[in-house]
C-alpha cells in the first residue's frame, strides 16, 4: 500500500486519508481526500475502499470523497446479524451517513457497492444528488441461482493453504472466464486480461482480510432481486459500466426497465478515463454544501478502537484498549507484523484495567508505506514522533521480536520516556547466528500467477512452528513443542505480511542488521524478558534477560489472558 | 546392477515389475501409494545373489487393478499367487514394507510352504480406535480440480508424514521422529499417488480393514518383524506381543542399504528352493491396451498395443514430454481395424532415459524399436515433439513409413523458436511447498488459454473451446513427471530442430493436421506448404471423430 499524495497542483490538498467512524457499535473504516460537496463512493465485493483510490482521487479534485469500506470488509466490522441482506446494507449506509454528519450526498457505487446504493436511494431519494454507478448487477434470476449454487464457495482456513490458492485463482479466473466455473470459449473474456502478478497481490489482499466473511455481503447481491428498483429510481441516474466489465451484459435488462432519468453508459476501460466521464456526471448534480469535518471514533468496549495518526511519513495505525487514564502499555508488534495478533491480549490487558496501545511500524500493517529504507533506528524516530503526537510523555514499552529491538533502541536514546520496558522473544542471538539467518531467513516475497508465493510464504511461517530455523527440515532442527498451526491464526498472519509484501525481507533484513545483544547491558530501566515457548526466538530469551542490568526472564503460557496477567503482575511491580 | 523392467500377464490384468540378478527367487512387495520403484535399494542389493522380483501391487504403479471395488488383503494375497504362478515361481523369500508386509504375511498364513522366509520392513499394527481413525482421516478422497490444488495437497500430505504421524494430528505428542523427508522421495511417493489416482487408497483402506495383530499368530514360516529407524511404524512393532515360534524382531538401520545387507544374511540363512524362470513372454490381453518393453542399444521403450488387422500397422509418437498414455483414447477409438502400436519415446513417460536425447537420436531410438517389435512397414502418426520424431524417422528410413501424420507439428518459424525456446519449458525443480506442481499445472492450462502460454496479455488470449479437463491434465501432467528432469531439455531439443527442413524431404503421402486448441495448431501451415503433397486437415478434438480422419486418410 502505497502513501497517496498524488493529488493535482492547484487542486487543494486531494491526499487520501484513512479514517475511522463509530456507529452505533460498529466501526466503520473508510478513505477520504478533497473537500466541497460529499460524495459517497461504494466498493465492489469482495473489495475494500482502497481499491477504488484512483477514483476517489479524481473525485476529490472536485469533491469530498468519502470511500467506504462496506461492513465486514476491509477494516469495517460486519453487521451484527448471521445473513444481511442488501436492504440491511443499505439502512447500515444510512446510519453511516448520519453518523457522518451527511444529510445529502452524490452517490457512486460499484457492483456491490451499487445494489447496496440502488436500495439506498429507492428507499431514501431525498438523500441523494445524484446516482452514478459502475457496473450495476443486473441479474435474471436463473443467472442468482446459478452464482448462488457456485460462485461463494466458503473460504475454510486449510493446513495446505488451499483456501489462499483457491481465492487467489478464482480471482485470476475471473479475467479468463465469465462465469469463472463455465470454462468454454463463448466464457472466455475478450476485454480483460489477468493483472501482473505483484498487482494482483494486492487486489486479492481484500479477500484474505475479510477472509470467511467474504460471502457474506457477495452472496446478498446475489439474493438481491436487482432488477426490480431499476425502475423505481427518482433521482438522476447514470448506469455506467467500463469496458471489460461482465456487468456490462446487463444493459439490455436495464434499458428495459430504467425510470426516467437515467440511462446506461459504457466508459473507457482506463481508469483515470472512466473517473473523469463519471466525475463530469457527479458535477452535474452535487450535493448542496460541504461535507462536515471527519468525526473523532468513540471506543467501543470490548473492540480495539482504531485510529490513525498523521506523521512525516504518512499515516500510523493505532489501536488502543483499556481506560483513556493512567500511563499506558505501548506495543510494538513483531516486524514485519502488524497488531493483528496481539489484539486478544490487548483486549485481555484492558479487562485488567490498563490502556494499551499498539502502533504499526511504517510500512507495516496498516500504516501507510514509507519512502525511507526500514532500520531498528529509523523506526524508533517515528516511534518518539508518534508518542509525542499522542501525547504520551511516559509509556511503558512492550516489543515484540523486532519490535523489542525498536523498544531497546527507543529506550537507549529516550531513558525518560519509558518507565518499564518489556522484551518479549526479542532476536538475542550471538551475532554468528544472527548472520548466518539473515540471508536466509525472509526470502523476497515475489507474487506469481500460478499463486505458488502465497504456498512459500505459508509453508515458511508454518515451518517456524515445525523446524528451528524455520528452513532447515533435517532431524536435528525439529522443534518438539505443541506447535501453534491453526490455520486461521496464520490466515491472519500471512495477512498481516501480504499488505506490505514488498517489504517484508527489507524488514527482516532491518531485524537482523541490529545488534540488540549489545545493546541489552545498557538498557537502565527495569526490564522484563519473556517469552512463550512457541516462538521461534524462545530459545534466545532467558540469556537476554541476564544481560539486562535490572532485568528479569518469565516464560508465559501462550493464552492471552495468562500473557496479560504476567505483564500487568510486572508492571504493578513497576509502578 | 541392471534392474529390468518387464509386464507379466496374469488372466486379463497386467502386473508390472522390476527384475535384476538370477537365482533364487526373492519377491519384494511395497508400501502404498508407491510403486515398486521405491525398492530399488532392496533389488539391487539382492539381485547380486538371487533373483529379485519387486511387482507394482494391482492398481499402483504400472499394475492393472483388481476387478473388485474394494479389494481386502485376502484379495492381493490370491492376486499375488497368481502373480507368482504365472512368473513360474514356487516358493520364494518374500519381502513387504508397510503395505506390502500385510499382504505378504496374509500370503505366508494361506501359502506357508511358498515362503521360506518373510521380512517385514515395517509391519502396520494399531489399536482399534486408531484405524478406525485411520479410516476416517488418513485417506482424503482423489478429486482432480480446475486449480491444480489436488495434487498439491497430496504432495503436502506426503511431506506432512514426516513431521506429523498420523499426518492429520498435529501435537507434541504425534511429532513424527523423521526429518523432512528427502525432497526425491517425497515427489516419487507423490507421483506414485497419482499414478494410482482415485484408487490410490484401495490399499491402504485394505490394511486398516485387516486383522494385523491376530494374524500374526497365525504365521508358520521364519519371520522377520523388522523396524527402521525413523519408520512411522516402528513403534507398532509394541503392539504384537509374544511371536510365534521361528518370528522375531530386530531394529535395522534407517538407510536402506544398511537393512539391504540385513535383510541378505537373514535370506541367506533361510533360502528359498528353485531358480526363478527367465521372464516370461507379456501375452497380449483381448480387447485391450496391452504395455510391454522392448530394448534398444540405449535401454527400454515402454510399448502399448491393441487391435488387429491386415494392413500396415499404425505407429502413433505422443506429444513429448509425455506420455502415450494419453494416446489410450485415440488407440481404441482406432483399434477395430489395425494393429495400432504407441510407444514412449527415450526419456518421455515409462522410457527411462538419464540423459536428453537429439530428435535424430529419438528417430535411431524408435526405429531400433520397431525393428524389435518385427514392424517392418507402419504407418507412422506423432504428435508435437513426436510429430518432429515421426518426420526424422521418416526421413531416415523412407522404405519403412507407409503413410505419415503430423499432428500439430512443431513447424515454428526459426525467429519465433528463439523467442519461445528460453521461456517454454523452465526446469522442473521439486520444491519442498509442491509449489513445483502449481507451476507445471497452471503451464500446461494457460497452454489452452494464451499463446505463448506465458504471456497473459489480451493480445496472448487464444479463442478456443479450451481442453482443460482436469481429469486428462493430471494425465498430461503425470507423463511429464514421470521423466521431471527432461522437461526443459526436451522443449530444448525440439525448438533446436530444424523441422522445416526435414519435412521438405518427406517422400510418403503425408497428413498434416491439428485441433483447433493444440497451442500449436497454427504453424500447421507452415508444415503443409513445404510438404511436398501434403494432405491438411481440421483434427476434431474427440478421439473417435479424430480416428475417422486418420482412417479415412490411411485408408485413401
Amino acid at each position: 500500500m502505497m502513501a497517496d499524495k498524488q493529488g493535482e497542483a492547484g487542486m487543494g490538498d486531494t491526499t487520501i486519508r484513512s479514517h475511522f467512524l463509530t456507529v452505533g457499535t460498529r466501526r466503520v473504516h473508510y478513505r477520504r481526500a478533497g473537500s466541497g460537496p460529499p460524495v459517497v463512493m461504494l466498493h465492489a465485493s469482495p473489495s475494500w475502499a482502497r481499491a477504488i483510490d484512483p477514483f476517489t482521487r479524481v473525485f476529490a479534485e472536485r469533491f469530498t470523497a468519502i470511500a467506504l469500506d462496506s461492513p465486514g470488509y476491509g477494516h469495517s466490522d460486519l453487521l451484527d446479524m448471521v445473513q444481511p441482506e442488501i436492504p440491511d446494507f443499505a439502512e447500515a449506509l444510512k446510519d453511516t451517513l448520519d453518523a457522518l454528519g451527511i444529510d445529502k450526498c452524490a452517490i457512486w457505487g460499484s457492483h456491490t457497492g451499487a445494489s447496496i446504493a440502488m436500495e439506498f436511494t429507492v428507499r431514501y431519494p431525498e438523500r441523494v444528488s445524484v446516482f452514478v454507478i459502475d457496473g450495476y448487477p443486473a441479474y435474471e434470476d436463473a443467472y442468482r441461482a446459478d452464482m448462488t449454487k457456485y460462485y461463494l464457495p466458503p473460504y475454510e482456513p486449510k493446513w495446505d493453504a488451499s483456501h489462499l490458492l483457491n481465492t487467489w485463482h478464482k480471482f485470476r479466473e475471473q479475467f479468463i472466464f465469465s462465469p469463472t466455473f463455465r470454462w468454454h470459449r463463448e466464457n472466455r473474456s475478450s476485454t480483460a486480461a489477468p493483472p501482473l502478478a505483484d498487482l494482483m497481490q494486492d487486489m486479492v489482499l481484500p479477500r484474505f482480510i475479510t477472509g470467511e466473511a467474504y460471502n457474506i455481503g457477495y452472496s446478498a447481491v446475489f439474493r438481491y432481486a436487482g432488477l426490480v428498483p431499476i425502475g423505481k429510481l427518482a433521482v438522476p441516474t447514470c448506469f455506467g459500466a467500463r469496458t471489460g466489465d461482465s456487468l456490462i451484459k446487463g444493459f439490455p435488462l436495464i434499458e428495459t426497465r430504467k425510470a426516467e432519468g437515467s440511462w446506461t453508459e459504457e466508459l473507457p476501460r482506463d481508469i483515470r478515463q472512466a473517473a473523469l466521464r463519471y466525475r463530469e456526471i457527479l458535477e452535474m448534480h452535487p450535493a448542496p454544501g460541504d461535507a462536515p469535518p471527519a468525526p473523532v471514533p468513540v471506543s467501543v468496549a470490548g473492540k480495539l478502537n482504531r485510529s490513525y495518526v498523521d506523521l512525516d511519513f504518512g499515516q500510523m495505525a493505532v489501536s488502543a484498549a483499556g481506560p483513556e487514564d493512567g500511563i499506558p502499555l505501548v506495543l510494538l508488534p513483531q516486524l514485519p507484523g502488524d497488531v493483528t495478533l496481539d489484539a486478544g491480549f490487548m483486549l485481555e490487558l484492558a479487562k485488567l484495567g490498563r490502556r494499551v496501545i499498539a502502533l504499526d511500524m511504517p510500512g507495516n500493517g496498516d500504516s501507510d508505506d514509507w519512502a525511507a529504507a526500514p532500520s531498528i533506528a529509523g523506526y524508533a524516530a517515528v516511534l518518539l514522533q508518534a508518542l509525542d503526537k499522542l501525547g504520551l510523555a511516559k509509556v511503558d514499552l512492550l516489543g515484540h521480536q523486532g519490535g523489542a529491538s525498536v523498544a531497546t533502541e527507543f529506550v537507549l536514546n529516550h531513558r525518560n520516556r519509558v518507565r518499564n520496558l518489556l522484551l518479549f522473544a526479542p532476536l538475542s542471538m550471538p551475532d554468528e547466528v544472527r548472520l548466518a539467518l539473515a540471508p536466509h531467513y525472509a526470502p523476497p516475497i515475489e507474487p506469481k500467477g500460478d499463486g505458488s508465493h502465497l504456498i512459500s510464504l505459508w509453508f515458511a511461517l508454518r515451518n517456524e512452528q515445525l523446524f528451528w530455523p524455520w528452513y532447515n527440515e533435517s532431524i536435528e532442527a525439529i522443534r518438539r513443542i505443541e506447535p501453534e498451526i491453526d490455520p486461521k491464526l496464520l490466515s491472519r498472519k500471512i495477512t498481516g505480511i501480504l499488505k506490505h509484501y514488498r517489504n517484508y525481507h527489507k524488514v527482516w533484513q532491518a531485524v537482523f542488521d541490529y545488534p540488540v545483544r549489545d545493546r541489552l547491558q545498557m538498557i537502565q530501566v527495569r526490564t522484563l524478558v519473556a517469552s512463550i515457548e512457541d516462538d521461534p526466538f524462545h530459545r534466545f530469551a532467558p540469556e537476554a534477560a541476564a544481560m539486562v542490568p535490572d532485568g528479569d526472564f518469565q516464560m508465559v503460557d501462550f493464552q492471552n489472558d495468562a500473557i496479560a496477567k504476567a505483564v500487568d503482575a510486572f508492571l504493578v511491580g513497576g509502578s | 546392477m541392471t534392474i529390468a523392467r518387464h509386464f507379466v500377464t496374469v488372466g486379463t490384468r497386467q502386473v508390472h515389475y522390476r527384475r535384476a540378478g538370477n537365482g533364487a527367487p526373492v519377491v519384494l512387495l511395497h508400501a502404498s501409494p508407491s510403486s515398486s520403484w521405491a525398492l530399488t535399494t532392496f533389488v539391487e542389493r539382492f539381485g547380486q545373489d538371487y533373483a529379485a522380483i519387486a511387482l507394482d501391487t494391482p492398481g499402483y504403479g504400472l499394475s492393472d487393478p483388481l476387478a473388485v471395488e474394494s479389494p481386502e488383503i485376502g484379495d492381493y494375497a490370491e492376486a499375488l499367487a497368481e502373480t507368482l504362478d504365472a512368473l513360474g515361481i514356487e516358493q520364494c523369500a518374500l519381502f513387504g514394507s508397510h503395505t506390502g508386509a500385510t499382504v505378504a504375511i496374509e500370503f505366508a498364513r494361506r501359502y506357508p510352504a511358498r515362503v521360506s522366509v518373510a521380512l517385514f520392513d515395517g509391519y502396520p499394527a494399531w489399536p482399534d480406535h486408531e484405524r478406525a481413525n485411520m479410516l476416517r482421516e488418513y485417506l482424503p478422497p482423489w478429486q482432480p480440480v480446475w486449480t491444480g490444488l489436488h495434487l498439491v495437497e497430496f504432495f503436502l500430505r506426503y511431506r506432512e508424514m514426516s513431521i506429523y504421524w498420523p499426518w492429520y494430528d498435529r501435537r507434541k505428542a504425534t511429532r513424527a521422529a523423521a526429518g523432512g523427508r528427502n525432497l526425491e522421495m517425497t515427489h516419487r511417493i507423490t507421483l506414485a499417488g497419482f499414478i494410482a489416482s482415485s484408487g490410490y487408497a484401495k490399499g491402504y483402506a485394505a490394511v486398516f480393514r485387516y486383522p494385523e495383530i491376530e494374524a500374526v499368530q497365525g504365521l508358520s514360516v521364519p519371520t522377520c518383524f523388522a523396524g527402521r529407524a525413523e519408520d512411522s511404524l516402528i513403534e507398532a512393532l509394541k503392539l504384537l506381543g509374544t511371536l510365534p515360534a521361528g518370528c522375531w524382531q530386530e531394529t535395522l538401520p534407517a538407510d536402506d542399504a544398511g537393512a539391504a545387507q540385513r535383510y541378505a544374511e537373514i535370506i541367506a540363512a533361510h533360502p528359498p528352493t528353485g531358480i526363478a524362470p527367465p521372464p516370461p513372454e507379456t501375452v497380449p490381453v483381448a480387447g485391450r491396451i496391452t504395455r510391454r518393453f522392448v530394448s534398444w542399444h540405449g535401454g527400454e521403450i515402454l510399448v502399448r498395443e491393441c487391435g488387429h488387422g491386415e494392413g500396415a500397422p499404425l505407429v502413433l509418437l505422443p506429444h513429448v514430454p509425455g506420455s502415450s498414455e494419453t494416446c489410450e483414447p485415440l488407440m481404441r477409438a482406432l483399434a477395430g481395424s489395425r494393429r495400432v502400436v504407441a510407444l514412449d519415446p527415450p526419456g518421455s513417460g515409462d522410457s527411462d532415459m538419464a540423459a536428453v536425447l537429439s530428435v535424430d537420436e529419438q528417430a535411431d531410438a524408435i526405429g531400433q524399436a520397431l525393428t524389435a517389435l518385427g514392424l517392418d512397414t507402419v504407418d507412422l502418426y506423432g504428435h508435437n515433439g513426436g510429430a518432429s520424431i515421426a518426420a526424422a524417422v521418416a526421413t531416415a528410413d523412407e522404405n519403412r513409413i507407409r503413410r505419415l501424420i503430423l499432428d500439430a507439428p512443431l513447424a515454428v518459424p526459426l525467429d519465433v523458436r528463439n523467442a519461445l525456446a528460453p521461456h517454454y519449458a523452465r526446469p522442473i525443480e521439486i520444491e519442498t511447498d509442491g509449489g513445483h506442481l502449481l507451476k507445471l499445472w497452471h503451464t500446461l492450462r494457460n497452454e489452452q488459454l494464451y499463446w505463448p502460454w506465458y504471456n497473459e496479455g489480451l493480445e496472448g488470449v487464444r479463442f478456443v473451446e479450451p481442453d482443460t479437463d482436469p481429469t486428462r491434465m493430471t494425465v498430461r501432467l503425470i507423463g511429464i513427471l514421470k521423466q521431471h528432469r527432461n522437461y526443459q531439455g526436451t522443449y530444448a531439443a525440439l525448438f533446436s530442430d530444424d523441422l522445416s527442413n526435414r519435412l521438405r524431404g518427406l517422400a510418403c503421402p503425408t497428413l498434416v493436421c491439428a485441433a483447433e486448441n493444440d497451442p500449436f495448431a497454427r504453424y500447421c501451415n507452415f508444415a503443409a506448404d513445404v510438404i511436398p503433397g501434403a494432405t491438411r486437415a481440421v483434427a476434431p478434438s474427440a478421439p473417435v471423430d479424430r480416428a475417422v480422419l486418420i482412417r479415412e486418410f490411411l485408408d485413401a
